[in-house]
C-alpha cells in the first residue's frame, strides 16, 4: 500500500501546486493540509527534489518541524526552482490567461493609475484583431508599446487624464445642463 | 498643466471604433470605405488605420501628434503589409497644420480625442479643414471613471459647431450617400458588444459615437 499512498500525494501536491499562483502559495497550503493531517511529507518531499534531502533527513521529522530547522531556505529555494521545471511557472501561465483574456479585442475593465488609465492586456506586446465583413486577409496584428514590444515609448498604458480638463468636463452637465443634455439627446447616438 | 498623449496601447475605444467601421463596412455591403480618403486623427498604435485600409480605402494617413508613438504605428503597418496604403503624418490640431491636408478626406475617423476640453476648438478646426465637403467625420468617444462623457462630447458639438461642423442625422444627403441604409448607429454599437462588455462600458459612463458633416451654406442637404 505504500507506493499506491505516495501516488495519490504526489498527484494531490501536483494538483495543489497547479492550482496556486506562485510556488510559495502552494507551499503555505501544503503546509496547512499536512498539519492538519499530521501527515508526513517524505514522499513528497522526496518527489520535488530528492538531491538535497536524505530520506534520513524526513522521516523523523513532520513539516512543522522541518520548517523551524536551518534547512528551511534550502528547502523554499528547491521547491520554486522544482516547480519551476515540473509545472508551468506563475508567469508563463499568467502570460497565458492574459493572452486568453484579451483574445480578438475583447473590452475589459480599466482601472485608473496616475495619470492614466490601466488594463490587464495593455501588457501583451501584441494583440490581434480580426475583421469579420470580410473573409479574407481580415486580421490585423499590432504591436503594443511595452518594453519588451516596441521599446520605451512612455510607458505602458499613456497618458490620458489631465486634472483641469478632467474637473471641467466633469462638471459641463452641472454649468450648462440644458443646452448638453438637449445635444446629447438629438445629435448623439448613446450605447 | 501637464498635457501629453501616448497612447502605446490598444484602448477600449480603438477596439470599439475599429469594431463599429468593420460593421459600417458591413452594412453598407463593403461600400463605405472602398476606394475612399481617410485620415485618423490621434492614430496611436493604429488600429482603426489598418482596419479602413483592409476595409478598401485607396489612401489613409495615420495621424497622431505623438512621433514616438507614430513610429510604433509605423511598424504595425509594415507589420500589415499595408506600407502602400498608410501613411503616418505627424498632425498637430489646429489650423496651421490641417491646412496641408485642405478637404483630403472623405472620412475622418476617431476615438477619444474630446478628453482634454482645452483642444476642443484646435480639433474642430482640424477636423472641419481636413473633410472635404461631402465628407463624414466617425467619431467615437468612450466613458472612463472620473470623466462625463456625455458632458465632454457635448462640450465639444458646442464647439464644432462653431467651426463649421454639424451633427448628420439618417436625412442628410451625407449619411444617405456614405451610410446608406444605416438608420441608427446606437443600434450598430449595441450589436458590436457582448453583454459583459456592455457591462464594462455602461459601468464607466457608456459610449457615445457620433457622424459629423461640413455645414451645408446656402442650400439644403
Amino acid at each position: 500500500m505504500k507506493w499506491q499512498y505516495e501516488i495519490i500525494i504526489v498527484v494531490v501536491v501536483t494538483l495543489i501546486i497547479l492550482s496556486s499562483s506562485s510556488a510559495v502559495d502552494a507551499f503555505t497550503t501544503l503546509s496547512s493540509i499536512a498539519t492538519q493531517q499530521n501527515w508526513r511529507l517524505k514522499s513528497v518531499l522526496l518527489q520535488i527534489n530528492d538531491d538535497i534531502f536524505e530520506d534520513d533527513d524526513i522521516t523523523s521529522l513532520n513539516i512543522d518541524g522541518y520548517i523551524q530547522q536551518q534547512r528551511r531556505r534550502d528547502f523554499i529555494i528547491s521547491l520554486l526552482s522544482t516547480s519551476n521545471i515540473i509545472i508551468p511557472n506563475s508567469s508563463a501561465k499568467a502570460a497565458t490567461t492574459e493572452e486568453e483574456q484579451c483574445k480578438n479585442g475583447r473590452i475589459l475593465p480599466e482601472s485608473p493609475v496616475p495619470g492614466a488609465y490601466q488594463q490587464v492586456c495593455m501588457n501583451l506586446d501584441e494583440r490581434t484583431f480580426t475583421l469579420t465583413s470580410i473573409k479574407e486577409d481580415n486580421s490585423i496584428t499590432v504591436y503594443q508599446g511595452t518594453n519588451s514590444g516596441a521599446g520605451e515609448v512612455a510607458g505602458r498604458t499613456g497618458g490620458k487624464i489631465f486634472c483641469v480638463h478632467m474637473m471641467c468636463t466633469y462638471h459641463m452637465h452641472f454649468l450648462s445642463p440644458l443646452a448638453f443634455s438637449y445635444m446629447s439627446m438629438l445629435y448623439t447616438h448613446t450605447l | 498643466m501637464t498635457t501629453y498623449t501616448s497612447t502605446v496601447a490598444v484602448w477600449n475605444s480603438g477596439i470599439l471604433l475599429t469594431r463599429l467601421l468593420d460593421k459600417l463596412n458591413e452594412s453598407t455591403n463593403q461600400s463605405i470605405f472602398k476606394d475612399k480618403s481617410i485620415i485618423e486623427l490621434g492614430c496611436g498604435v493604429g488600429l482603426a488605420s489598418l482596419a479602413v485600409a483592409k476595409l478598401g480605402a485607396s489612401s489613409v494617413f495615420a495621424t497622431d501628434a505623438n512621433t514616438e508613438v507614430l513610429e510604433l504605428a509605423q511598424r504595425n503597418i509594415q507589420q500589415n503589409n499595408l506600407n502602400d496604403i498608410i501613411k503616418t503624418t505627424a498632425l498637430q490640431w489646429g489650423l496651421m497644420d490641417a491646412t496641408e491636408y485642405e478637404s483630403t478626406a472623405d472620412i475622418v475617423i476617431g476615438s477619444d480625442l474630446t478628453y482634454n476640453s482645452g483642444s476642443w476648438v484646435v480639433l474642430a478646426e482640424t477636423m472641419s479643414t481636413i473633410l472635404k465637403q461631402d465628407g463624414i467625420v466617425i467619431y467615437l468617444t468612450l466613458g472612463h471613471s472620473g470623466f462625463n462623457v456625455g458632458g465632454e462630447l457635448g462640450g465639444f458639438l458646442s464647439v464644432a459647431e462653431n467651426t463649421g461642423m454639424r451633427v448628420l442625422t439618417k436625412d442628410d444627403i451625407e449619411w444617405k450617400e456614405k451610410l446608406r441604409d444605416v438608420q441608427s448607429v446606437n443600434e450598430l454599437l449595441a450589436s458590436i458588444v457582448t453583454s459583459e462588455e456592455r457591462a464594462v462600458i455602461d459601468a464607466n459612463g457608456g459610449a457615445r459615437v457620433v457622424i459629423l458633416g461640413k455645414k451645408r451654406f446656402g442650400r439644403k442637404g
